[in-house]
């Protein structure tokens, strides 16, 4: 019997060990073939099933778009820091906290209607179906967490602001 | 009725036969002979006076007395005799087991089935990982985390 038992959790073992062996080499080899870090828009092309051309023309904008993009994060960044510096002022909201809130509300705004612009521009830059999938991808990637929040700040959702 | 051998076979060799045909003739001879010898197990043999013996006999055999909680002890050995055939049963199951798994085709294609699972599976998740790290790449570069 414990030869029998020996054989058999043996067995299962090196059933095991295959396994996972062969799942975790082969994953390993797929990743490292697939991955093309010096290309950041390979995703698009993978993903979209783009030709040369249809590449060509979203490169050219990608290219155009990521100077104003690095542009409107500087001015995020400082925006931000000058919020923050204001919220650090004191315990209250102060008129000058409440003004560099809402111009970084606003430069955020000016940023996404910006990205937005961006993905419009690059969506009509594939074919009409493969446009509509990525602008919607996109969209439901950017904006969607905004989107939670709302939904979940919502009196549907069980967020309720009680009137004391 | 048993049939006995009056000799006349034996007188019937001719004695230009040999003496090696005569040996082999003797020996057949000598074993009808012992093949006509009465047999006592026969049922026409019984004699009426063994019987009345062996009715005697039996009743002259004293039946021992049975040990305590004899028949107790049936029942335990009874039960303890199934007890052992299940588990034998199961060991019985796993060495078939045992045994299935050493056969060297069936060992071979168990392997190979089980690497190809894995490298199929393997294919799978390694491109799902492989298109969503070039997706968030891709979102890392237009849509920077404050914008999302």
């Amino acid at each position: 019997m414990n030869r029998s038992l020996i054989i058999v959790l043996g067995a299962l073992a090196l059933g095991v060990a295959v396994f996972a062996g062969s799942y975790f080499v082969s994953q390993r080899a797929c990743v490292m073939g697939m991955t093309n870090p010096a290309d950041d828009l390979s995703w698009l092309h993978d993903e979209f099933h783009l030709n040369a051309a249809e590449m060509a023309r979203i490169r050219q904008l990608h290219e155009g778009y990521m100077p104003q993009c690095a542009k409107m994060c500087a001015l995020l960044a400082a925006k931000k820091s000058e919020a923050q510096a204001a919220l650090a002022d004191g315990t209250n909201v102060t008129a000058n906290a409440q003004k560099k809130l809402t111009e970084l509300g606003e430069l955020r705004a000016q940023c996404q209607a910006q990205m937005l612009r961006h993905f419009i521009a690059v969506s009509q830059a594939m074919p009409p179906e493969q446009g509509r999938r990525y602008l919607a991808e996109m969209q439901r990637l950017t904006l969607g967490f905004h989107e939670e929040i709302e939904k979940s700040m919502s009196p549907a959702s069980g967020h309720e602001h009680h009137q004391h | 009725m048993p049939h006995v051998n009056s000799g006349k076979e034996h007188n019937a060799i001719k004695p230009s036969a040999g003496l090696s045909r005569h040996n082999k003739a003797s020996k057949l001879w000598t074993a009808d002979k012992i093949s006509a010898a009465p047999n006592p197990m026969n049922k026409e043999n019984i004699n009426p006076a063994d019987a009345k013996l062996s009715m005697l006999l039996r009743e002259s055999r004293i039946a021992p007395a049975l040990p305590p909680r004899f028949q107790e002890n049936v029942w335990l050995r009874i039960e303890d005799a199934a007890a052992s055939s299940k588990s034998i049963g199961s060991v019985a199951w796993l060495d078939a087991l045992a045994a299935l798994m050493l056969h060297p085709r069936l060992a071979f294609a168990s392997v190979a089935a089980l690497a190809l699972a894995g490298v199929l599976l393997g294919t799978y998740q390694g491109t799902q990982v492989a298109q969503q790290d070039a997706q968030a790449r891709y979102l890392a570069v237009v849509a920077p985390n404050p914008l999302r």
